[in-house]
């Protein structure tokens, strides 16, 4: 007999209906998967039938073939296993046909018939209710991360038996309830209130969090420039649930989804050793995973010591840094996944890490301190809007009780100047003024005289770059949001000239 | 455009002689034309390879002229021999002076009054302050500088000359097509337009370890005085130095920190001869005979309370962002605001490490 279930199968960001269909021939007891299927598709064969088996069921003697159409398409991973067990029992008349295709199935099989967790739950669910699909039976273990998804009726289950059961309506179960979402906020590593001193990389900061500014530090070992950048997420605007759902739907397909929250709550902070290779920072391999970018995507990349990097590492982050979105090609499929994320880059001023240090001498000579500078091109450097220095605190500064401000304080006007911005980039794909396209610079960062007059003393003066005009106009602008002004100060453009990333020695 | 002696030498420069064995022929040589003729022909064999001399018998003299004028023309390059009247008088009284000099700007700076701004190539933010003050001060008095365009004080010497809108002359270690360091390629561009870029090696020449040694000899021998600003023990500028005793030029040497490596050269000199000792350009200029304009006009700038605040807070020193935000009791926006107001209208320089100071 023929059976046939729905499936879904992942391509990127989005999935793909799959059809299983199984039809049982008289012939000589075998098993075939047709349709592009890779090895772990193959070896469902081990687990469906050990499955079926100890499931008390029945395998049928016969010749069972099994195709995954679309069948030009490659199909990977094994969250197909529950799907084709299922449409097994249905051509062997154990299971109705008319209650199994009511449902979309998704789900990997254990030899004792325990259906076990895959990833990419929340991309595929949300891609197939777009389709009209609204009943689903997925591994229970995945329940947290169907529960944020409203509209669909969605069954956890936690072994082949209870499928069977539920299909033939033996016995009863619930469908996963909605979650309501919240905001986690107590996540960040560091707080604010914990640096002592650094007033002025601390403003930097605030500023590059509130426009989305990406920020270079830049100072000898030790001065706290991984300390500093650890207290970011703790001044992050608050996560908005469409946000949160972007973030889930790569982290659910990367695999690195927490299981029993199903949702992320707070925004990423990804800290890629240097050691990082291109694809794994990018994005590709085989199955053209999501890569560090991508997981940093509405949160933040942190990049410690930037020029240890590999040079082609960096390079390629020129693209997520322009356009928020990086395109993995690869021989078998080309997914664009979206990286719009913040920057937060450190780096030592040399080699030895001394140079321009107040105490410390400095071992390398000026030819090895210009190749170490140099080896964060151009380009990337005039992706990144802010750069400031960071100098060790004094043992005196270290000791003496202070009170510093805490990073909810900053947070709150943090979110005052993105407010701001919101209002302003309504009804646009932009967001935060790092973003800004020229037209909208043009629009938005108008200038009076004075500041006019200010700034292009300035740029004779400190021999800035034409591309240097529009970073400072953007930080400008911010700072103007953050002050709560309507227009740019020349205070304000003078304060954005401060972080400038230009001239090196 | 080169008379027959500037190109015979020019010919000779090419042979790769040793600066003992040039000097040697040029002086059994009635003039350097000679080796056009037989008679010369004959010495040139006894010091260079018989294809050398060949070579001339076998060409025509526009022909030659072609040979040694070409990768001249191509880089845009003058040569100024020792028997050109272009050559400056200066240079012919040191013991070792170079045959050739190829030059690419405005030669008429070589007969100008100089002074030779040498220093280490790590400056520290004082160096920086020193060199850059005691260049603007001397090019703005009239007096051309001269440096080698290498990272560091040259840098900085040349920089802040062309700032203040004055003329400097860079002595480089290798031919001229090839800019010693490439990082400066730009800044040597600037000076061949007002300036001058100078060198004893001809095109194609690649800067040897011992070819910057030997360039110090030339900073020293075109200038009047020079003016050592910060170097460590045994370093070119410490050469440089000994170079301008050795040639009877006048020295000046500003002392810097006694615990910084980068001052150690300069403060041994200030303790063997106290005579270098210097503070200010007019010591120099006072000493070079150069009459100083009385009329010097010193910049005022109107400064708001604020800004007035944050400058006698900094007479005391060089101070960090945070301390200055703690001792007037601001936030450090108004501050980085402000700060750099101060540092746009030039009267506050921002150091490595969010440190701030006056500038000089």
């Amino acid at each position: 007999m023929l059976a046939k279930i729905n499936s879904y199968g992942l391509a990127g960001l989005s999935g793909y209906k799959i059809d299983v269909e199984v039809d049982i021939n008289l012939g000589l007891p075998g098993y075939d998967v047709v349709g592009l299927p890779d090895a772990a598709v193959k070896e469902s064969k081990e687990r469906v039938h050990s499955a079926i088996k100890n499931s008390l069921l029945t395998f049928p003697k016969h010749k069972i073939t099994v195709n995954l159409a679309p069948a030009n398409t490659k199909k990977e991973g094994p969250s197909f296993d529950l799907a084709i067990a299922v449409s097994i029992l249905v051509a062997s008349e154990q299971v109705k046909q008319k209650a199994a295709s009511e449902y979309v199935m998704l789900g990997e099989l254990g030899l004792d018939g325990k259906i076990k967790s895959v990833r990419g739950i929340l991309p595929l669910l949300i891609s197939a209710r777009e389709k009209g699909y609204t009943k689903f039976i997925i591994p229970a273990e995945n329940r947290p991360e169907a529960s944020y998804i409203t509209g669909v009726t969605v069954y956890a289950m936690e072994n082949l038996s209870d499928v069977v059961s539920l299909l033939n309506g033996t016995k009863t179960f619930e469908a996963v309830k909605n979650r309501t979402w919240h905001i986690d906020n107590t996540y960040a590593a560091e707080d604010f209130s914990r640096v002592k001193g650094q007033h002025a990389v601390k403003r930097a900061m605030e500023i590059a969090v509130s426009g989305g500014h990406n920020i270079l530090l830049s100072g000898p070992p030790g001065a706290g420039k991984t300390m500093l950048a650890r207290c970011v997420p703790g001044i992050l605007p608050d996560l908005t649930f469409e946000e949160a759902l972007e973030i889930t739907k790569i982290h659910s397909i990367a695999g690195v989804l927490d299981p029993d929250k199903g949702v992320v709550t707070s925004r990423p902070f990804r800290a890629p050793h240097h050691t990082a290779t291109n694809v794994s920072l990018i994005g590709g391999g085989r199955d053209s995973k999501p890569g560090e970018v991508s997981l940093a995507h509405n949160g933040v990349l942190f990049l410690d010591e930037m020029p240890e990097y590999s040079r082609s590492c960096v390079e390629a982050l020129r693209q997520p840094l322009e356009d928020g979105v990086v395109t993995v090609a690869r021989a078998s499929a080309t997914y664009e996944y979206p990286a719009n994320f913040i920057l937060v880059a450190s780096m030592n001023p040399c080699p030895c890490g001394n140079y321009g240090s107040k105490d410390l001498t400095c071992t390398c000579s000026m030819s090895q301190i210009n190749k170490y500078l140099k080896k964060i091109s151009g380009p990337i450097l005039d992706r990144i809007d802010i750069k400031v220095d960071v100098d060790r605190v004094a043992f005196l500064d270290l000791t003496q009780e202070s009170n510093e401000e805490s990073s909810s304080e900053v947070k709150k006007r943090v979110d005052k100047a993105r407010e701001i911005q919101r209002k302003r980039f309504e009804g646009t794909h932009v967001y935060c003024n790092a973003k800004m396209t020229s037209k909208q610079v043009k629009e938005f960062c108008k200038l009076d005289q004075t500041s006019e007059q200010l700034l292009k003393v300035a740029f004779e003066r400190f021999n800035m770059s034409a591309r240097g005009y529009t970073r400072i106009l953007k930080v400008a602008r911010t700072i103007a949001d953050l002050d709560g002004e309507q227009n740019i100060l020349p205070k304000h453009i003078a304060e954005a000239i401060n972080y400038r990333t230009t001239e090196k020695n | 455009m080169y008379n027959k002696n500037e190109l015979a030498i020019l010919y000779l420069d090419k042979l790769e002689l040793s600066y003992k064995k040039f000097g040697e022929l040029l002086s059994s040589l009635e003039s350097a034309s000679e080796i056009f003729e037989k008679k010369g022909q004959d010495k040139l064999s006894l010091f260079a390879k018989p294809s050398a001399v060949e070579f001339l018998t076998r060409h025509s003299y526009e022909q030659i002229e072609e040979y040694v004028t070409k990768d001249l023309e191509k880089f845009n390059i003058f040569a100024v021999t020792i028997c050109s009247s272009a050559y400056p008088e200066i240079l012919k009284n040191i013991s070792d002076p170079p045959y050739v000099l190829y030059t690419i700007g405005d030669i008429s700076l070589l007969s100008r009054q100089k002074i030779g701004v040498v220093g280490t190539r790590k400056i520290t933010t004082y160096g920086r302050d020193v060199a850059n003050k005691f260049t603007r001060e001397l090019s703005q008095a009239g007096l051309v500088t001269v440096s080698g365009l290498s990272y560091g004080v040259d840098t900085c010497c040349a920089k802040s000359t062309l700032e203040a809108g004055g003329k400097t002359i860079a002595v480089l270690a290798g031919g001229l097509d090839n800019i010693y360091p490439a990082d400066n390629l730009a800044l040597s561009q600037k000076i061949a337009k007002t300036g001058l870029l100078v060198s004893e090696y001809r095109p194609f020449v690649r800067p040897k370890q011992y070819s910057f040694l030997a360039r110090n000899r030339i900073i020293s021998g075109l200038s009047d005085g020079v003016l050592v600003v910060e170097a460590g023990r045994h370093s070119g500028a410490t050469s440089t130095a000994n170079f301008a005793i050795e040639q009877g030029r006048e020295l000046f040497v500003v002392p810097g920190n006694i615990n910084s490596p980068q001052s150690e050269g300069t403060n041994d000199l200030i303790n063997e001869m106290p005579d270098c000792f210097t503070i200010s350009t007019s010591q120099i200029l006072t000493r070079l005979g150069v009459q100083t304009q009385t009329d010097q006009k010193t910049k005022t700038v109107q400064l708001d309370f604020f800004s007035q605040q944050i400058v006698d807070y900094l007479k005391n020193g060089e101070a960090h962002f945070d301390s200055i935000c703690a001792a007037l009791a601001v936030n450090a926006s108004e501050l980085s605001s402000a700060l750099t107001m101060l540092e746009i209208m030039g009267v506050v320089n921002k150091n490595a490490g969010n440190y701030y100071s006056l500038a000089m």
